[in-house]
């Protein structure tokens, strides 16, 4: 298949069953709203050493949140609901709790399974914390020097897809960069994915294993430009100097092949000969986005 | 799901002479039952026991695709109307009596008018909305209980009496009128907002919970010491519930400028668990 002049492999990415949580993060205005929500989803890029994949799924205006405050949807995935909920819990006590004006909500009411969220970062309050019921929703007030911080007792967790990809060959360092730009911009307009990964683009795609006992995975090789002459097999095309891979996590498959399908057509275009996927022989995950079904 | 519309026969229009156990007039009770099971439904009546049949005329309401309905034909005499409901909705074109939605579990009571006292006294749940006023004891105690309403929420678009939300453990009573003294009186934990006028002596040996006032503070009892002006998050949360249920005025996000800040906080009752808050907008007089 021929995209703009692309190549899109006839390939799949493969992905993992996982569980995901979504915080309302709100504050006083945008700014502060941005401030908490970015510190809750620094350091979550991968499973691979970090507590949980975390990201901003989108801005909610004042009439979208539970106290009528500028806000951020913020999606955390984890491979368990003991380590999401563990996770989260660390989350939001250290970066919320922390984070000035800030309050926190559910936004998964609808989900099966739910988590303490509050309920296990109240005790901060030493005894002065306060709950109020309020449209069956329990919300917990912990008195803090800028007044109180407001956090819902509970959470939703639901079942979620992580590990979505496409990996974006370019002519040049430059070429690949923008492309892969113009393909984490688009996945950040689509509802109910993250794109985990710094500014949603990784140059360090990997997989699964390594020479080295100790390491669960290590450099993708078959990617590496300076490995070409080294390796049995490349999955670099010939005009591919560079490449870099954009990572998807989502809610559901229809959120996931939704956003890969927008990465690829924002990506294709000149100076971009292939796009191509990860996947692990379809041996690992449960779930298989085929590159030419997404695009359909 | 339709339901039942029951009016009064023509001898007893305006309600019979007598006091009457609304306690049996539940839609949960009654609302899918066939006209003959209707109308032969035992109901107290003074001291006498009579079938539904000899007091009210009863049609059968439109299917509307929502949850199980009774409309009633209200009056001052009702006395624990609609007690007990556990789920469908409760319509009163008129006057709810004494004891109004006693015990409610779940549901709705929508009163046209006013009741008397003791409105949604033990309630566990649901909602009552009343259109006009409510009496004394709002959400307090049933007789004999150490603890008042424990759950649920209370719409009064009137004024309340005295002692709104005594010895409430949970739940929510708004009142966009105003409210006679003692609100939230052994008040141990719930809100209790009282939009206009002024509070007087609010939360009396109250242990934990929230009582709101949009007016002044007249005055403070001797447990309670000031906190100073604060901006409460969870206020902006209960005036978008507010919003939500259509309560109060009609222009969006009126709830959240009522209730933005700042609000003069008072921590007590010191003579009992001291525990609660008295949140007021005006200066304590």
């Amino acid at each position: 298949m021929i995209l703009n002049g692309t190549t899109i492999a006839d390939t799949y990415a493969e992905a993992f069953r996982v569980r995901c949580a979504r915080i309302v993060i709100t504050a006083c205005d945008e700014r502060w709203a941005e401030t908490a929500a970015r510190v809750f989803t620094g350091y979550g890029t991968s499973f691979i050493g970090c507590d949980a994949e975390a990201g901003i799924e989108r801005s909610l205006g004042a009439h979208e949140t539970p106290d009528g405050r500028p806000g951020k949807a913020a999606l955390l995935f984890g491979f368990t609901t003991g380590s999401l909920q563990k996770a989260l819990v660390n989350r939001t006590g250290q970066c919320l709790l922390t984070s000035p004006t800030a309050a926190a909500f559910d936004g998964l009411a609808g989900a099966g399974e739910r988590v303490p969220l509050g309920k296990e970062i109240r005790f901060f309050g030493d005894g002065f914390q306060k709950s109020k019921v309020i449209g069956g929703r329990r919300f917990w007030r912990i008195p803090v020097m800028d007044g109180e911080f407001v956090v819902e007792d509970t959470a939703g967790v639901a079942k979620a897809i992580a590990g979505g990809n496409v990996i974006i060959q370019g002519t040049s360092p430059a070429s690949a960069l923008e492309a892969a730009r113009r393909a984490a911009e688009a996945v950040a307009g689509h509802g109910g994915v993250i794109a985990p990964v710094p500014g949603g683009v990784v140059r360090s795609g990997s997989k699964v294993g390594s020479r080295y006992r100790a390491l669960k995975a290590s450099t993708n090789d078959a990617f590496c430009p300076t490995l070409r002459g080294r390796v049995a097999r490349t999955d670099l095309v010939a005009a591919a100097t560079c490449a870099y891979e954009v990572v998807i996590d989502g809610v559901d498959e229809a959120a996931v092949a939704g956003a890969m399908r927008a990465a690829i057509l924002a990506a294709a275009g000149p100076d971009i000969p292939c796009i191509s996927a990860g996947n692990y022989g379809g041996k690992l995950g449960k779930f298989l986005f085929r590159l030419h079904e997404v695009l359909r | 799901m339709s339901g039942w519309k029951l009016t009064w026969k023509r001898i007893h229009a305006g309600g019979p002479p007598a006091w009457i156990d609304g306690s049996v007039l539940c839609p949960d009770l009654l609302a899918e039952l066939p006209h003959d099971r209707l109308m032969d439904t035992r109901l107290r009546v003074g001291q006498r026991e009579l079938r539904l049949d000899d007091v009210f005329e009863a049609a059968p309401l439109a299917e509307d695709g929502g949850p199980m309905r009774m409309a009633i034909e209200g009056s001052h005499r009702f006395v624990r109307l609609g007690a007990g409901t556990r789920a469908g909705v409760l319509e009163v074109d008129g006057d709810g009596g004494d004891l109004l939605g006693a015990g409610l579990e779940g549901g709705e009571v929508r009163v046209k008018g006013s009741v008397g006292v003791l409105a949604g006294a033990g309630m566990k749940g649901g909602m009552l909305r009343i259109e006009g006023d409510a009496g004394d004891r709002l959400g307090g105690p049933l007789h004999g209980e150490a603890a008042g309403m424990g759950g649920g929420e209370i719409l009064v678009a009137g004024n309340a009496g005295a002692e709104a939300g005594a010895r409430m453990r949970r739940g929510l009573i708004a009142i966009a009128g105003s409210a006679g003294e003692l609100p939230g009186h052994h008040l141990i934990a719930g809100t209790v907002l009282v939009v206009q006028g002024d509070l007087a002596f609010p939360g009396i040996e109250m242990r934990r919970g929230t009582v709101i006032g949009l007016g002044s503070l007249r005055p403070p009892g001797v447990g309670f010491r000031r906190d100073g002006p604060v901006e409460p998050t969870w206020l902006r949360i209960l005036g978008r519930r507010l919003e939500d249920l259509g309560f109060g005025p009609a222009a969006r996000s009126a709830w959240l400028s009522w209730l933005s800040p700042p609000l003069e906080s008072w921590s007590g009752d010191r003579l009992s668990l001291g525990h609660g808050e008295v949140l007021v907008r005006g200066a304590a007089l």
